[in-house]
């Protein structure tokens, strides 16, 4: 069966690539249009089933509520303003359809983006304005394509349903084990903590953008028990922590965590969090007992590298990753390689390959990684170990199209602003990536009810490739 | 006479010498029962003595001629005669003393003067119907104890669990949880200060204020029918027959505060009431209705615990009206040291089906608490009696607990501990956390007897009692540091990070319990074909309104500019934020914790005792108790759980038969079905972490939780050969239909574990009795064992990997177990000594309680269990003249640990792993308390 669906997949490719080569022309699509159209007359909250119309503006002044088996369409080129701190409640199906020519916003009116340094003590980036998008169990999809999600995080004042606490300061909570999430080529903009909560579910997180996620502590995607998709072509900057993360705690059954994360670009991440140096990641976190794949990721000045978490069995407050061969599941084993690493001081070379300080780390260094992590510290080398990386301080410069490197303004930088994180023709990650993997295939590709395309592996590494695929920001 | 001053009879010591002796015993003239401390006086002259332990008395050198003799026991009619002693006599001679009171049929009889005797509290034990130990005030006088808990924890088959004092809270009767079991005040049920639960924390009882405390295990079916381990009901002081005066006045001190100073902090900037109830809910608090003055704390060295009671009484207007009323004023400044590993919520996978999951601990925290606590008991009963067969009487006691606690906690991030050299911690955490904890209990009983006709009488009572508890402002303040290790291939030296500002935690919790009772209760004497036949029906009511309210703010430390946390410099200049800005608004805004609950009960029953013969008799009955609660909370209406409506009738069969094989011993035989409702608290789906987490663990309630049916049965054999002397020994058995019980289980995804209670399939529990004591002179010793086994099966949560292809599995597995709390083996041993001629009360006091279950984990085979323990106590007093007695009290003479065990093979008993507080290596040491040894000295009074 699965073998079948890669084949699909891989055909439908090839249907793809040969059409390409027929006359251009733009053919108007129709919009996806359910129930009666929301008026954008008055505010709303509440109850509502039906569509967001094209191009409008919306004030929502309080929570509004998707009831079961309902749906809420909001068609392209939709301006939310959110107030009050309100809230999705999702109990049935909500579809956020922008275009790349027509976007969606949903944010909070009275916050406008900070360019340039980022403060945790200044920027109402990490404070939250709106509240967040809140699925329960009964919500089979979720799809958000094209959307700008500013702003979101306000804490919950009160758990919408079992599940979610009061406090809860999440930009989308996801809690169907048996549901599908979509968040495709959308962008995440400030949040006071993790950014997108998963418990169980199959999703697809693709080719987006998110930025200064997590206040003082918290990631970008944070998967929990259950959950098995895709984290790919994701631009992550400033992250607290971890741009992508995949942890099995709080399974309900034997279903596993597996993620695949590759060709995603992470820059800047993991200066914002708090305490202990060393007891969370800054980029990649494969732990408790999850599995996952991470290749082709480039990760740029980073607190931290690609961190597969160990556990000492007395004192780790994290277990270790499932790094066992296993015959079930979409990923057989946690597998890593082809990722790229760049630092620009000491601190952060040193931790190229995470070592034991404050949790017990199981990374290997491996011969396709750039640079060669496992020429570099030998064959002898015992993983979580720590070494001297100094000669690799500046090494291997990705050359990004404009973002400077070397950069030191790393902890302050939490926003793309005017850079462009795609690569010229000539960067050492060109090329350098592993295709020959797959990616999980577990979601429905529709242009309205699942993934516009699940991007295979990508050749380059990083989020941008030189072909105009990945990435599309 | 002045029976209850007997004491007072003694003039002088005898120091003539002459050649002639009396000597003999003083007996009950019924019950042929040795009397302990009757006086003995001859006149003219100064000869006088009093019986021992064993009722032997001796007069010595005694001048030839003839005197008048007087012996004289309280409670008993004085005999009065004269006697000649011809010289170089050896004399022997017995005294038979007749009751003065009425037979004690059951224990609720209103016997005159004497109750608080040991002698008394034996005889009751004996006559009662149903299973009953009973501790005399006397006893509780000598024994090192000033608080009921401690005091229980001397009867069979009790166990105490212990609050952060050291002090005893709870009693776990026969391995019965503290659920199982109810506190009645003079048989009445009172309600209970405590948040969570429906049992009454018994340290809020100051031991002066009781006459007697009765252990009943047995239920007839006049008594409400929710208590399955036992009753603790606490008989208050009544009016005396006499003027009657005593005071008490001591001192004391805890070793803990040689060892550390003593923390307090000022309680004048604590606002009773949030900033929600202040301005109203929803709406945002400013960060200045949080003032930092309460978290400032201060020291004290060596501080002097204090504690002072009066009673007085009398009788008037021929005898008819009497008056008594008691209070007592305790001072106590106690704490302990606690040192806990804390359990990680999430666990990796066992490496395969048959191995065993590993708790692991990734923090250290190590504790100093201070409590001062305030203990202020009251009462007072104002009885009158119309005639022989009409009285009236009305009750009120006013307790109050306050209790101003300080928790300073340091708290290790042990991370992965040993890093390439470096073996410790990689953070550490500093908290203060100040707390006001304020208790109270009242109730008032208006109690009537009437005799209507020759064989009907009826007593009733009508209750209006209360329970509170208020925590404001309950505060903490942490900070953070990271600790570094200087790497270059091995770690040589640290560096710690300046300490970080953390968010504070404040918190405002109250509760009050309302309830209204009455109850009836209509008794008819006959002969049923020649035999003896007495039955009673009866009724009762309560209803019960309670309210809890709960609402914790988080303040966020905002980090410096430029910076990702706050530098800190002071508790006064730390800044604090509200964030996200709706954290204002406090979690009292929706939460299950601000709820109302209402319980209305009703019980009638009917019972027959019925004399097989004179000295076989059987009581038998049924009860029916119907109960409908109701509860509200403000959680929104979204939330399954936020009210609900629960209704349940029981019918509760009893038979109660006693066979006696003479008149000092018998065979007693009880089969009862009781209940046990679940605690509001245990339903209502409410998320407490009170505490701020950490505090163990937060607890949440289940509305779906079924009541709990219990059969009981008992069986017991007892004599009571002279004197004080006793021998008891029996057997139980329990069957316990959906025991409640909490489990620890993660909830609602987030990491955190909770308590939750759930019903447990059906749970045997049966054990082994046995009581003894036994006089030799002045010397006696006294004991109880009682060997409890309980079998339960609880459902655990089992990971593990399947080495055969690496498979995982998260599956649920049944695990047997015995019920939480209870112990295998509780025994306690006493050492007296009762010198009535010298004045010296001595007494030494064991008591061992074996392993028991503390915490249930989810995870199979990771419950905590607590260590074995043992406690030594002494005591003495020494009566000067009449009126006066000095004591000493030393409890904890051994500074038995508190200690909490997971039985897994520890890894952190030695390597680079090896974690503080690791004893053994075949299981891991989670906790451990120490108290110290607390020392007291005090001055009695009675007149």
């Amino acid at each position: 069966m699965k073998n079948l669906k890669i084949a699909l997949f891989l055909f439908s490719i090839f249907v793809f690539a040969s059409c390409t080569k027929k006359d251009s022309a733009v053919v108007s699509i129709p919009l996806l249009k359910v129930g009666v159209p929301v008026s954008n007359a008055a505010p709303v909250s509440g109850t509502i089933k039906g569509t967001f119309l094209a191009n409008q503006t919306y004030s929502v002044t309080g929570d509004i509520i998707v009831n079961a088996t309902d749906t809420v369409v909001i068609q392209e080129g939709v301006r939310i303003n959110m107030t009050n701190g309100a809230n999705f409640i999702v109990k049935g199906t909500l579809l956020s359809l922008g275009s790349k020519l027509a976007p969606i916003t949903i944010t909070d009116p009275s916050k406008t983006k900070a360019m340039g340094n980022s403060s945790a003590a200044t920027d109402p980036a990490y404070v939250g304005g709106w509240g967040g998008i809140y699925c329960d169990v009964t919500c089979p999809l979720l799809v958000l394509k094209w959307t700008h999600l500013d702003f979101g995080g306000a804490g919950l004042v009160a758990p919408p349903f079992t599940g979610p606490s009061t406090g809860n300061k999440y930009i989308i909570y996801w809690q169907n084990p048996n549901g599908n999430f979509i968040l495709e080529d959308s962008w995440l903009y400030g949040s006071p903590d993790d950014a997108v909560r998963f418990y169980g579910g199959h999703i697809n997180v693709m080719r987006n953008t998110i930025e200064k996620l997590g206040g003082t502590g918290g990631d970008g995607f944070n998967a929990k028990g259950g959950t098995q998709g895709n984290m790919a072509y994701n631009l992550c900057i400033g992250s607290a922590t971890n741009g992508t993360k995949s942890a099995n705690d709080a399974a309900t059954g034997s279903t596993q965590c597996q993620i695949a994360m590759y060709n995603n670009t992470y820059v800047n991440g993991g200066f914002r969090n708090t305490g202990t140096y060393g007891a969370r990641g800054g980029s990649v976190e494969v732990e408790n007992n999850s599995r996952a794949l991470a290749y082709n990721n480039l990760i740029v000045d980073c607190n931290f590298g690609l961190r597969i978490a160990g556990g000492n069995n007395v004192t780790a407050k994290v277990y270790i990753a499932d790094t066992l061969s296993h015959v079930d599941g979409p990923i057989t084993k946690t597998a890593y390689s082809h990722n790229f690493f760049y630092g620009d001081n000491l601190a952060q070379v040193n931790q190229f390959l995470p070592t034991n300080i404050a949790q017990a780390v199981v990374t290997r260094p491996q011969p396709t990684d750039i640079p060669n992590m496992f020429a570099f510290l030998g064959p002898t080398y015992t993983a979580g170990f720590a070494y001297d990386g100094t000669s690799l301080i500046g090494q291997n410069n990705p050359k990004f199209v404009n973002y400077p490197l070397p950069n030191l303004n790393f902890a302050n930088q939490a926003s793309v602003d005017a850079f462009d994180f795609h690569l010229q023709a000539s960067s050492p990650a060109v090329g350098k990536g592993l295709t020959t993997f797959s990616p999980i295939i577990n979601v429905p590709v529709s242009r309205n009810f699942g993934s516009t395309e699940i991007t295979p592996p990508g050749k380059d590494i990083g989020c941008f490739q030189l072909d105009g695929t990945g990435n599309q920001h | 006479m002045r029976y209850s001053f007997i004491f007072l009879i003694f003039l002088f010591i005898g120091t003539e010498s002459f050649a002639s002796s009396l000597s003999g015993f003083i007996y009950d003239k019924n019950g042929r029962e040795q009397l302990v401390g009757a006086t003995i006086v001859l006149q003219p002259g100064s000869a006088n003595s009093a019986s021992m332990l064993n009722g032997k008395y001796t007069l010595n050198n005694i001048e030839s001629g003839t005197y008048k003799i007087k012996v004289a026991y309280l409670g008993y009619k004085t005999i009065d005669t004269t006697l000649t002693i011809p010289a170089n006599a050896d004399l022997k001679l017995n005294f038979l003393l007749e009751s003065n009171s009425r037979n004690i049929s059951t224990i609720t009889v209103t016997a005159k003067g004497g109750k608080e005797s040991d002698g008394y509290a034996k005889r009751a034990e004996q006559k009662a119907e149903n299973i009953v130990n009973i501790v005399s005030a006397n006893s509780i006088a000598i024994s090192p104890d000033i608080t009921v808990a401690n005091v229980l924890a001397r009867v069979s088959g009790v166990s105490v669990e212990r609050g952060n004092t050291g002090d005893g809270q709870h009693a776990i009767i026969r391995g019965m949880d503290k659920r199982y079991n109810t506190t009645l005040i003079n048989g009445i049920k009172i309600p209970s200060p405590d948040n969570k639960n429906r049992y009454v924390p018994l340290d809020i009882f100051p031991s002066d204020l009781i006459e007697r405390i009765e252990v009943s295990k047995s239920l007839t079916p006049d008594m409400e029918g929710d208590a399955s381990g036992g009753v603790i009901n606490l008989v208050m002081k009544t009016a005396p027959d006499q003027l009657r005066i005593e005071g008490n006045i001591g001192a004391g001190y805890s070793t803990l505060f040689s060892q550390r100073p003593f923390e307090s902090f000022s309680t004048a900037s604590v606002n009773k009431k949030s900033p929600a109830e202040i301005i109203g809910n929803g709406n945002e608090a400013q960060i200045s209705a949080f003032p930092y003055q309460n978290l400032l704390t201060s020291t004290k060295k060596s501080p002097i615990n204090s504690n002072y009671s009066l009673t007085a009484g009398n009788r008037f207007l021929d005898k008819k009206l009497g008056v008594i009323f008691s209070g007592t004023y305790q001072n106590t400044y106690a704490g302990n040291n606690s040192s806990r590993l804390v359990e990680n919520a999430t666990l990796g996978p066992a490496q395969g089906p048959n191995a065993g999951m590993t708790q692991v601990f990734p923090q250290y925290l190590t504790r100093k608490y201070s409590s001062l606590t305030n203990r202020l008991g009251l009462i007072s009963t104002i009885d009158y009696n119309f005639d022989a067969n009409n009285s009236i009487s009305l009750f009120g006691t006013y307790l109050q607990l306050n209790e101003d606690r300080v928790r300073q906690t340091n708290d290790l991030l042990l991370g992965n501990y040993s890093y390439q050299g470096y073996i410790g911690g990689f953070q550490q955490s500093y908290e203060t956390q100040t707390r006001q904890n304020l208790q109270n209990i009242y109730s008032i009983i208006l109690h009537g007897k009437n005799k209507f006709a020759e064989q009907t009488f009826a007593d009733w009572s009508l209750v209006s009692s209360g329970a509170g508890q208020q925590m404001p402002d309950m505060a903490a303040f942490g900070t953070t540091q990271a600790i570094t290790p200087n790497t270059s291939g091995t770690a040589t030296s640290l560096t710690y990070s300046p300490l970080a500002v953390l968010s504070e935690k404040r918190e405002w919790s109250h509760n009050t319990d309302k309830d209204l009772s009455g109850y009836f209760n209509l008794h008819y004497n006959t002969q049923i074909m020649d035999h003896r036949s007495l039955f009673t029906v009866g009724g009762m009511f309560r209803h019960k309104s309670r309210d809890n309210y709960d609402n914790q703010y988080s303040l966020s430390a905002p980090p410096d500019a430029n910076s990702v946390e706050q530098k800190y410099t002071s508790i006064q200049t730390s800044k604090f934020m509200f964030l996200p800005h709706t954290d204002a608004l406090g979690t009292a805004f929706s939460n299950a914790g601000v709820y109302t609950f209402n319980e209305n009960v009703q019980g009638v029953y009917g019972e027959a005792k019925y004399f097989i013969k004179d000295q076989f008799d059987v009581l038998f009955g049924l009860r029916v108790e119907n109960t409908s609660q109701a509860y509200n909370s403000s959680l929104p209406v979204t939330i399954a759980g936020k009210s609900a409506t629960i209704t349940y009738m029981d019918f509760l069969p009893s038979l109660n038969a006693k066979y006696s094989l003479s008149n000092n011993q018998a065979l007693r035989l009880s089969y009862f079905t009781s209940l046990l409702r679940p605690a509001y608290t245990d339903l209502v789906p409410y998320r407490d972490q009170t505490g701020f987490s950490q505090d163990d663990f937060g607890t949440i309630g289940n509305p779906n939780l079924q009541h709990t049916v219990i059969n009981n049965f008992d069986f017991r054999y007892e004599i009571f050969p002279k004197g004080l002397d006793q021998f008891i020994v029996g057997a139980f058995y329990k069957s316990i239909i959906n025991p409640i019980e909490y489990a620890l289980v993660q909830t609602s995804y987030a990491a955190d574990l909770n308590l939750t209670p759930n019903n447990f399939g059906t749970a045997h529990n049966y054990g082994l009795e046995a009581v003894f004591r036994k006089y030799f002179g002045v010397f006696g010793i006294s004991g109880n064992y009682t060997y409890t086994y309980s079998l339960i099966n609880s459902t655990k949560k089992f990971n593990y990997i399947d080495p055969a292809n690496n498979s995982f599995h998260n599956i649920e597995v049944n695990q047997a177990r015995p019920l939480q709390g209870q112990a295998a083996h509780i025994g306690n041993l006493s050492l007296l000594l009762k010198s009535t001629k010298s004045k010296v009360d001595a007494q030494l006091a064991l008591v061992y309680t074996g392993e028991r279950i503390n915490t249930l984990s989810m995870y199979k085979d990771l419950d905590n269990w607590e260590r074995p323990t043992v406690n030594l106590d002494f005591s003495a007093q020494k009566e000067f003249g009449q009126h006066y007695i000095i004591y000493m009290k030393i409890n904890n003479l051994l500074n038995t640990p508190y200690e909490l065990i997971v039985k897994q093979t520890n890894r952190a008993f030695s390597g680079n792993n090896k974690l503080p507080i690791q004893e053994n290596a075949n299981y891991a040491t989670i906790e451990k308390d120490l108290f110290y040894a607390r020392y007291s000295i005090g001055f009695r009074v009675k007149f």
